[in-house]
């Protein structure tokens, strides 16, 4: 027994030598690891590679060591050793790939790119159809911003692995940022095809960058190729792709074409084709919505979006006939759209359902245009009555009923006009009421009843925020200036309903009887405008500028007078078509009204007459 | 054609008044437009006529010859002025010459040939240079690196820089951005670019541009930077022979030992500055004041700066960098906001600083036969700019002494050459 002991306790005795040793080995080196860190963290990356260099000769296979001291070697750029300590380790594992994958990065960093590209390769020379393989390399060579390697890589991967269908949005997103609009756009087209549901986020990321011509013109040939291709069967999402370039292109007729093969694709009877149409009218592009529109009518009259697409058509119409019958022509006119078109054709859907939602807008339109165009004002009246008492009305009936008062009162009826802003001016909606309120001082102004007028308006002055009070405050100024004279404000106020009412012979004739007795009054300038203005509605500009003239020469005090000078010229532009007259009297107006409100006005005209771009 | 020469005629009504030989363009508070006021200047200049700076006297007044042309054109861009007569105009002349008046008077004589070097991609909304440029209707060129290296600054007399990184790191906003579309496309344009014209790097392309454009100074060009394009210039200059950019810049690590490598009898305006090469951090280093990161928290109410006096009759070029119709002038952010004072090199003269602090908003140089200006800040009417905001809308800033200070630099070069008087 005691010979056993006696063999045994050294055996124990340096057992735990060893184990002590071993423990103090493990703390020191733990300790040493941790200063290691600090130098890392402060930046001193010399003697953190020191430490690890020493760490991983005593412990070769511990990676943690191996990867802080490949990156110390990195930030030091001592791809050598670098290089030299991942050959080490490559010996125990010679095909790890990630292994493989950093060796080519810091051979490539080393200069050696050559050599690089063979390493890489190796990584997927015999599993060339494991993709998460061509993952590791592309992280590495991203790394490097090898972008155009990584797209080989991947192209490489696809021809590899026989799926050209993966990695799409890598690719994507690699071409995009090499600004290689077409190649990305083949890739977003690939995800819609795999994925339709991405269709929405396709467009949102070329939309980063279809706002570049360029970019937009090679994606829309890539999408038109792809279409092209599929001739029978089109991918309905790819033709909604194709269709919303060509908008974004201003490309509307290429686009049209395109919306009536998704409707067709998609069998959606006529809806695609009334989603154009109303995008069209949204875009002004009133001639394509109508035919849009109207193809869907053609194609498909029971559909659901018939009747919505009848009235839009007609005010596609409506708009038209507008522009054709303004001063200043709109790009896009056509005059086979008229106002009484627009009129058939409101009444057109009227005629097949007289209750409708749809047949109270229309009566309010046909009430709209027979005044403001066709100047059939007892025609308006009675529309906007219909539309009024429609029950499908709904807040349209506020607005006919605002509409009918001021035909009534075109026409004259100045009684009724009051009936109805009476009306309007109590249990409507506040703005309804302000309105009809500011319209009821107007008529008191023109029957004469100054103080009634201005009791109507007082209120406006607790309002200024109001875009109305401006006129309102205006207004009220105006008459309380002149009202001491009433009888000359009377006349005034009557010449300027003639020329409200368009009847400008009747207010050019009353102008020039008045002309003596408004001289000799505070409101002769007022009237001098006005004569211009009527002057100028019956073209006769040498008149209106006699008239403007005489407010910029003979009334020392006017307050009138730089409108005036812009009236002038404004006149010698437009009417006269004489630009040098014109130039001369914006100019005058900068030099004897140099702080004038109408001075950059004045200033924009001079640069359009000398052949500026004017923003 | 016919038109164009019937307005001519038209134009020939109004004309100065008989006897008014001087045209006077005042730029004290009567001013309406002091902006396009400069833009009237160099549009004179560029009419082979010449213009009279009259330093120190009514906030930097112009006068020139009368001529209808001018009249008209003051007129149609909204420019004060006032025609008078020969008496007047010696009367004024003699005021501004005599010798116990801080006043001078600079005769303008070329209109300087302008560039403005950005990316092609940048929009003018983002450079207060361009933008300023563009309201004051004075013509340039952009120009970018290729037109650098190859030497085309020689034609040209003025040069102005304004948030272009020239250390390769891209604006630092690798923090905030670097997954926005904007910066990773700037990314790739840079690095396509720095391949195409032989560059290994991006960074390596910038230094080089960074010397072509000390050169252009060094050879009597005319440069003005603001916000960034300051300090990083400066930066990249003396990083010449040191690696500053991060992996995320360049694909490898920065020089462990770049502070040290600091060459710092290459740069222009700072020395002795430390970088901060964090990638995290939106900040190049401590030259500018306050730091960007975290952004600084101020009340631009509160936040002005003071113009130095400069003797106009014995420092004409710091008088003319300083003319303006205020002394205090609104302060404003930027990247680089401003410059810490003791970093600025004792040869540069401080034309402007937050009194009572250490922050240098606006500095002027000689580098061998020209000139240089920093000006810190974005925006001198955005006071915190960021990312994407709205550009700044100039007709309603007409009268921006912070904007003046930026077209003082332009009509600079444009003064006839004198005999220093010290």
């Amino acid at each position: 027994m005691n010979r056993l002991c006696a063999l045994l306790f050294p055996v124990f005795i340096l057992s735990l030598i060893s184990s002590v040793h071993l423990a103090a080995q493990q703390t020191d080196d733990l300790v040493r690891f941790r200063l290691a860190q600090s130098f890392e963290q402060s930046g001193d990356w010399e003697k953190a590679a020191e430490i690890y260099q020493s760490l991983l000769r005593g412990e070769p296979q511990n990676y943690v060591y191996f990867d802080r001291l490949r990156t110390a070697y990195l930030q030091l750029k001592e791809y050598g050793k670098a290089i030299g300590i991942v050959k080490e380790r490559l010996q125990w594992s010679p095909k790890d790939p990630a292994l493989l994958a950093s060796l080519g990065g810091l051979t490539y960093r080393s200069g050696n790119e050559a050599r690089a590209d063979s390493i890489w390769g190796l990584v997927v020379k015999e599993q060339s159809r494991n993709v998460q393989l061509y993952r590791l390399l592309a992280a590495e060579m991203m790394n490097l911003r090898l972008y155009e390697r990584c797209i080989r890589l991947y192209n490489n991967a696809r021809a590899e692995v026989r799926d050209p269908n993966i990695f799409t949005e890598e690719l994507a997103s690699l071409y995009v940022a090499l600004q290689q609009y077409s190649s990305a756009v083949r890739e977003f087209v690939r995800v819609i095809r795999l994925n339709p549901a991405a269709a929405a986020n396709i467009r949102y990321r070329i939309q980063l960058f279809s706002q570049k011509p360029e970019a937009l013109k090679e994606a829309i040939d890539v999408v038109k190729a792809e279409v092209a291709q599929q001739q029978q069967a089109p991918d309905v999402q790819i033709l909604f792709l194709l269709g919303w370039l060509y908008i974004e292109a201003r490309e509307y007729e290429q686009a049209y074409a395109v919306y009536q093969r998704i409707d067709d694709a998609a069998g959606a009877q006529g809806r695609e084709l009334y989603n154009f149409g109303t995008q069209m009218f949204q875009r002004g592009e009133y001639l394509l919505s109508i035919r849009a529109l109207e193809g869907l009518l053609k194609k498909a009259p029971a559909s659901i979006f018939a009747k919505q697409a009848e009235f839009m058509r007609a005010r596609a119409a409506e708009e038209l006939a507008r522009n054709a019958a303004s001063a200043e022509n709109m790009p896009q006119t056509d005059t086979s759209f008229t106002a009484q078109s627009a009129v058939r054709m409101y009444g057109e859907i009227i005629r097949a359902d007289s209750l409708s939602p749809l047949a109270a807008q229309s009566w309010y339109r046909i009430g709209l245009l027979k005044r403001d165009l066709l100047f059939d004002l007892h025609g308006s009246a009675v529309a906007l009555r219909n539309a009024e008492r429609l029950p499908s009305a709904g807040t349209t009936r506020f607005d006919a009923g605002l509409a009918r008062a001021e035909a009534l009162l075109l026409n004259n009826d100045l009684s009724g006009a009051r009936g109805e802003y009476e009306r309007l001016s109590a249990k409507t909606p506040a703005d309804v009421q302000r309105t009809a309120k500011f319209r009821l001082a107007e008529l008191d102004y023109f029957d004469g009843k100054f103080d009634d007028a201005l009791a109507k308006l007082a209120p406006f002055e607790d309002t200024l925020n109001l875009t109305l009070s401006n006129d309102a405050l205006r207004f009220q100024a105006f008459i309380s200036e002149n009202k001491r004279n009433a009888g000359i404000l009377t006349a005034f106020a009557r010449i300027e309903l003639l020329q409200r009412q368009r009847k400008l012979t009747e207010a050019d004739a009353s102008m020039n009887a008045e002309l003596p007795a408004f001289a000799a009054s505070g409101l002769y300038d007022d009237a001098l405008m006005l004569a211009g203005e009527i002057a100028s509605a019956l073209k006769r500009p040498q008149e209106a500028i006699a008239y403007y003239r005489m407010v910029t020469d003979t009334i020392p005090h006017s307050i009138h007078k730089d409108k005036a000078q812009l009236k002038i010229a404004d006149a010698y532009r437009a009417l006269a078509e004489d630009s040098v007259k014109a130039f001369a009297a914006y100019e005058e107006l900068l030099v004897k009204y140099p702080d004038s409100i109408y001075a950059e006005e004045a200033r924009r005209r001079m640069r359009e007459l000398r052949g500026e771009r004017v923003q | 054609m016919k038109r164009l020469f019937a307005i001519l005629v038209a134009a020939l009504t109004f004309s100065v008044s008989e006897g008014q030989n001087k045209i006077l363009i005042p730029m004290d508070l009567e001013q309406t437009d002091h902006l396009k006021a400069y833009g009237i200047a160099y549009w004179i200049l560029t009419h082979n006529a010449e213009v009279d700076w009259l330093l120190n006297w009514r906030g930097g007044s112009f006068m020139t010859d009368a001529a209808e042309p001018v009249a008209r054109e003051c007129r149609i861009r909204g420019v004060a002025f006032e025609a008078i007569g020969p008496s007047r105009a010696a009367e004024i002349y003699s005021e501004v010459q005599r010798d116990d008046n801080n006043m001078d008077v600079v005769r303008l004589e070329k209109a300087p040939k302008v560039a403005i070097y950005a990316p092609p991609s940048a929009l003018p909304w983002d450079d207060a240079v361009r933008m300023a440029f563009e309201y004051a209707e004075i013509p340039y060129t952009r120009i970018w690196n290729e037109e650098v290296l190859s030497g085309k600054l020689n034609e040209y007399d003025w040069l102005h820089l304004h948030h272009e990184d020239f250390t390769g790191q891209y604006g630092k906003f690798y923090s905030n951005f670097r997954n926005a579309p904007w910066y990773i496309e700037q990314q790739t344009t840079y690095e396509r670019e720095a391949k195409r014209l032989g560059y290994k790097k991006v960074s390596e392309m910038l230094k080089a541009v960074a010397r072509s454009i000390r050169d252009f100074v060094g050879n009597g060009g005319f440069l003005f930077a603001m916000c960034s394009a300051t300090d990083a210039f400066d930066i990249a200059l003396a990083a010449e022979h040191a690696d500053i950019c991060d992996a995320m810049y360049d694909g490898d690590p920065p020089d462990a030992k770049a502070q040290s490598k600091l060459d710092f009898s290459k740069t222009l305006a700072f020395e002795n500055f430390t970088l901060d090469m964090n990638p995290l951090r939106y900040e190049y280093s401590d030259i500018d004041i306050p730091p960007s990161d975290p952004p600084p928290i101020r009340d631009p109410e509160t936040d002005y700066f003071t113009l130095f006096g400069f003797s106009a009759k014995f420092d004409p070029v710091p008088t003319m960098l300083t003319q303006n119709h205020v002394a205090i002038v609104k302060g404003f952010m930027g990247q680089t906001t401003a410059f810490r004072k003791k970093l600025v090199k004792p040869s540069v003269v401080i034309l402007g600083e937050r009194e009572g602090t250490e922050e240098v908003k606006y500095l002027h140089g000689n580098f061998g036969r020209g000139f240089f200006t920093w000006y810190g800040g974005h925006d001198p009417e955005d006071y915190q700019h960021a990312v994407g905001d709205p550009p700044t809308d100039l007709s309603l800033h007409k009268n921006s002494p912070g904007y003046r200070l930026i077209l003082n630099n332009l009509l600079f070069p444009a003064a006839k050459k004198k005999e220093r008087k010290t």
